[in-house]
């Protein structure tokens, strides 16, 4: 029998992005056990050993449990903060003077920096920034890490912020650098149990990766590849597959993609007098028509046509005889993998696209491509991460196999909403020359359509670099120098940091703590004091996730949520038990921090946008709501005034099932996306010139149409004493540098051979006379050392090292993490020469040696 | 109308207003209104001449509009209230 005393209540995972639902056994006010939730499709009743251990996170005896003030004003690596304890209006009345006096001289001087293992705080946190006024916001990171090039190339071709194969239908699943269903991360449990129904029921997956880890060792077949080199793979198939195979999906290049759209001498489209509309050949007609003329009856996507005196051809045409200098064998020579292997995966997966094939589901007849071609960190980790992500993305467009049965999904782009409220809805629409744009999306900018480049307002520069999204600009060695360039006001007055920890998530932590010294005030909202806390002024103590709240911990639904047929869950996040000591939820403290310098009415227009609030649930600008309230508001606009946060503390989660014309969704949209990026002729022309007013190196070769493989500076390393590519990846047992002070989590890595090791491969080794468990040092080809502990291993290709990120802390005030694992980021320069000019993601992959 | 956040420091002013035919666009509304706040206010309003950034979110008498929403006529709304704001970064919601 349950009592009062003994309750299970619903809310979310925060261990990592994933936000899976779970429920907690609280006993007498205390939190005995963490399962998954099987009434919602996050997680679908699963969780993962983090999501378990979330009780030690909780009752960690280390947190910060008071508002703390800074006494030492010297900031170093060894320096005592020397910290004394205040009240929380003492905090806030300090917080708040300097914000006001930061907001009345210019707001963009307000820097805010957030974590991306805590999803809860991405609303209160970006709204708050708009509302102040600052664009200087970012993820600490996040972006250079993991997702500038991989999200931009969803967000063009999917709609969405990232991929999976349709594991429903999937027959033959190619990752490149990802770990979908095997790993952590977006919707990671319901995943992993996709992907092993997937494998039961045959589909064949293949994993190209230098280390045979999460995804690899389930998987059929290890490709090792050279970090780095994917595009160069990618690219040696594509060529197989259309001029060697001869097998594309004309139809779906020709009404889903730009691929007929007639391209001239000078790189761009070729435009209709009158609409300015691209014009593609029609060969039934016999002339060039604009592309959404109803009566085309046969897009050519092959040929050379003249138009009013101007040779052109479709981009399909370009494209196929740019593949051309992309063979089997110079692939080999870039990424290591066999000329044999290259043609091979190719015929594999040309002959399993079935192109021409259809499926019936639910009366709609509809393509079936059951093969997918993923990519995620590891293609997206370099420097030349856009072209890496855009390949491999190819593959999925030339067979059509993009979000249609079988093929590879976007996660969830189309929703029209619960059943009896329409909502939340969003949708892709055609924009500019009917390239798609996204219906929702998680950063800066939409990937789709872009701005035109302008000269910097932001640290980050992004106003000038349309393509790109987190900057390393804003902890970069060279900051200082180009923002003088560009006249900017920076740096920062102050850095309002909440549950980030930069030192360790950018690059080599010198670099970064430079950055942050330069910063007056730092006030940083935190659950423990970590590396990052040491530099602040102010510590704020937070409510962890089992005592926090969020109506939308899992929302939007193209960042969180299970692609494929199903349910549609909206859970939420509600306090297990109250939050001990002074702890408060960072929402809130938000709120206040807002009504005390004034700018409550901001917050509530601000709230309203992000939140989409509408109709009666609309926030008055003048009202002080309480977060519980903006929750509640939230929930009845989008499910109704039945369904309000008192609802869903009851049920935890709404759940309604998804259409086939959601979850398949290409065929029932009139929309394209881009196989030929003409924008960037564009781009270039206006970039080029306002990048050399900062004085910034520039190559042209990173804005071409057509996607090659470029090296990156770990390939151009030209010292043969340096002859290993580091690389981290995400241990699954942990997410970035927070859960290493979970003590459960610490024992699980402990007893791994890998998590807190440098894994090499065995023959390298015993040529280099190493051993297992033997001290070494890794030294980048810059003068940067870490120290680790080597694990000798068939399951790393035999250039390179892996290390399990982001370990290595240092601070006294983490005790359980601290001196555990390798401080791989140590070995990164952040700075222009290691970043992308088009999408600003930095180079993560690191030449080295190994020096005993 | 009312200007929130970066717009207002951009424009120089929390509020403001322009004289436009009933039925005008709300593009032909901010076009008229950045030609009076300046090019910095400008290039944070249109990311191409003519087109609206992605991120700004207009509320007409509260409720969110499209750039390509027309006024309603004088006589059945004399005084319209216009919101802007541009976001930080995006999140969810309608666009």
């Amino acid at each position: 029998m349950t009592s009062v005393a003994d309750r299970w209540v619903p809310s979310a995972c925060a261990l990592c992005y994933g936000s899976c639902s779970i429920r907690a056994h609280v006993v007498d006010g205390v939190v005995v056990k963490i399962e998954g939730n099987p009434e919602s499709a996050v997680g679908a009743g699963r969780l993962c050993g983090k999501g378990i251990s979330g009780i030690m996170t909780l009752y960690d005896p280390n947190r910060v449990d008071v508002p703390l003030r800074r006494t030492n004003p010297e900031k170093g690596f060894d320096v005592d903060p020397g910290w004394q304890e205040i009240s929380w209006e003492e905090a806030l009345d300090e917080v708040c003077e300097r914000l006001r006096e930061v907001h009345e001289r210019d707001p963009r001087l307000l820097f805010v920096q957030r974590t991306t293992t805590n999803t809860s705080s991405r609303v209160p946190v970006s709204a708050f920034a708009t509302a102040f006024g600052t664009p200087n916001v970012w993820v600490a990171g996040g972006g250079l890490h993991c997702g500038n090039g991989a999200h931009l190339v969803c967000g063009l071709f999917h709609a969405s912020w990232s991929l999976v194969p349709d594991f429903q239908h999937c027959r033959y699943a190619l990752y490149f650098g990802a770990s979908k269903g095997h790993g952590a991360g977006h919707v990671a449990n319901t995943n992993i149990a996709q992907a092993a129904d997937a494998r039961v029921r045959g589909m064949k997956l293949v994993v190209v990766d230098p280390m045979c880890n999460f995804a690899a060792a389930k998987a059929t077949e290890w490709v090792p590849i050279r970090p780095g080199t994917d595009a160069a793979l990618a690219l040696a198939m594509l060529n197989v597959i259309v001029n060697d195979l001869g097998v594309w999906d004309a139809d779906y290049l020709a009404r889903k993609t730009n691929a007929p759209y007639l391209v001239g001498p000078d790189g761009r489209y070729l435009r209709d007098g009158e609409s300015g509309r691209p014009l593609v050949w029609d060969e039934g007609r016999g002339r060039a028509v604009p592309f959404d003329d109803p009566a085309v009856s046969a897009f050519a996507l092959l040929g050379e046509y003249e138009v009013g005196g101007v040779r052109a051809r479709p981009g399909f045409d370009l494209l196929r005889e740019h593949l051309r200098r992309f063979t089997p064998a110079w692939a080999e020579e870039v990424s290591s993998v066999p000329a044999a292997t290259v043609r091979r995966l190719a015929e594999e997966f040309a002959a399993e696209a079935r192109v021409g094939e259809t499926i019936e589901l639910d009366g709609h007849v509809l393509p079936y491509r059951p093969v997918a071609a993923i990519f995620f960190r590891g293609a997206q980790g370099h420097k030349n991460s856009v072209y890496n992500c855009l390949a491999v993305e190819l593959l999925n467009q030339v067979v059509g196999a993009s979000d249609v049965v079988g093929g590879a999904l976007g996660f969830n782009p189309v929703c029209y909403g619960h059943p009896e409220t329409g909502r939340p809805r969003y949708v892709p629409t055609a924009g500019p020359d009917g390239l798609m744009v996204t219906g929702t999306w998680v950063s800066n900018h939409l990937p789709y359509p872009f701005h035109d480049p302008q000269p910097p307002r932001s640290m980050g520069l992004n106003e000038l670099f349309p393509l790109g999204m987190n900057s390393f600009a804003m902890a970069s060695r060279d900051q200082e120098e180009i923002w003088r360039r560009f006249g900017l006001p920076y740096p920062p007055a102050v850095l309002l940091n909440y549950g980030a920890n930069s030192l360790m998530s950018v690059g080599n932590s010198e670099t970064v703590a430079e950055s942050l010294k330069k910063i007056p005030f730092i006030v940083s909202i935190d659950v423990n004091l970590t590396e990052l806390s040491a530099f602040a002024d102010i510590v704020l103590p937070d409510a962890c996730y089992l005592e926090g709240l969020d109506s939308r911990p899992n929302a939007p639904l193209i960042f969180n949520h299970p692609a494929g047929l199903g349910d549609w869950s909206w859970p939420i996040k509600q306090p297990v038990v109250e939050p001990a000591g002074q702890r408060r939820l960072a929402a809130e403290v938000l709120l206040e921090i807002a009504d005390r310098i004034g700018i409550r009415a901001e917050y509530n227009a601000a709230y309203n946008a992000y939140l989409n609030i509408h109709g009666p649930y609309r926030l008055d600008l003048e009202t002080p709501y309480t977060y519980e309230e903006i929750c509640d508001r939230e929930l009845k606009s989008n499910f109704g005034p039945e369904r309000g946060l008192q609802w869903f503390q009851e049920h935890g989660v709404l759940s309604w099932r998804k259409r086939v014309e959601e979850v398949y969704w290409r065929p029932f949209l009139d929309v394209r996306v881009p196989v030929y990026w003409e924008f960037m002729v564009d781009l270039l022309a206006k970039t080029r010139p306002l990048a050399a007013q900062g004085g910034l190196d520039w190559d042209d070769a990173y804005y071409e149409p057509l996607p090659s493989w470029l090296p990156c500076p770990s390939h151009q390393v030209q010292d043969p004493a340096y002859d290993l590519y580091g690389f981290y990846y995400r241990d699954t047992i942990h997410t970035n540098s927070f859960t290493n002070e979970n003590p459960w989590l610490d024992e699980a890595a402990r007893l791994d051979p890998f998590s807190y090791a440098i894994a090499i491969n065995a023959a390298t080794a015993a040529r280099k006379g190493l051993r297992e468990g033997q001290e070494v040092w890794l030294e980048s080809a810059t003068g940067r050392r870490v120290r680790g502990r080597l694990h000798l291993t068939e399951a790393v290709h035999p250039e390179a090292v892996g290390i399990g990120g982001c370990a290595g802390h240092w601070a006294k005030t983490l005790p359980v993490a601290r001196g555990k694992g390798v401080f791989f980021n140590e070995l990164l320069e952040v700075d222009w020469e290691h970043t992308s000019p088009v999408n600003l993601g930095l180079d993560t992959c690191v030449k080295l040696r190994v020096v005993p | 109308m009312r200007l929130f956040g970066l717009l207002e420091r951009l424009a120089g002013r929390r509020e403001a207003s322009v004289e436009v035919e009933a039925g005008a666009t709300l593009l032909e509304v901010l076009a008229l209104l950045a030609d009076a706040c300046g090019p910095d206010f400008q290039s944070a309003v249109f990311r191409t001449p003519g087109e609206a950034q992605t991120n700004l979110r207009l509320f007409l008498n509260q409720e969110e509009a499209s750039p390509h929403d027309r006024l309603p006529p004088a006589r059945a709304a004399p005084d319209v209230r216009l919101d802007i704001l541009a976001l930080t970064a995006f999140e969810g919601g309608g666009l």
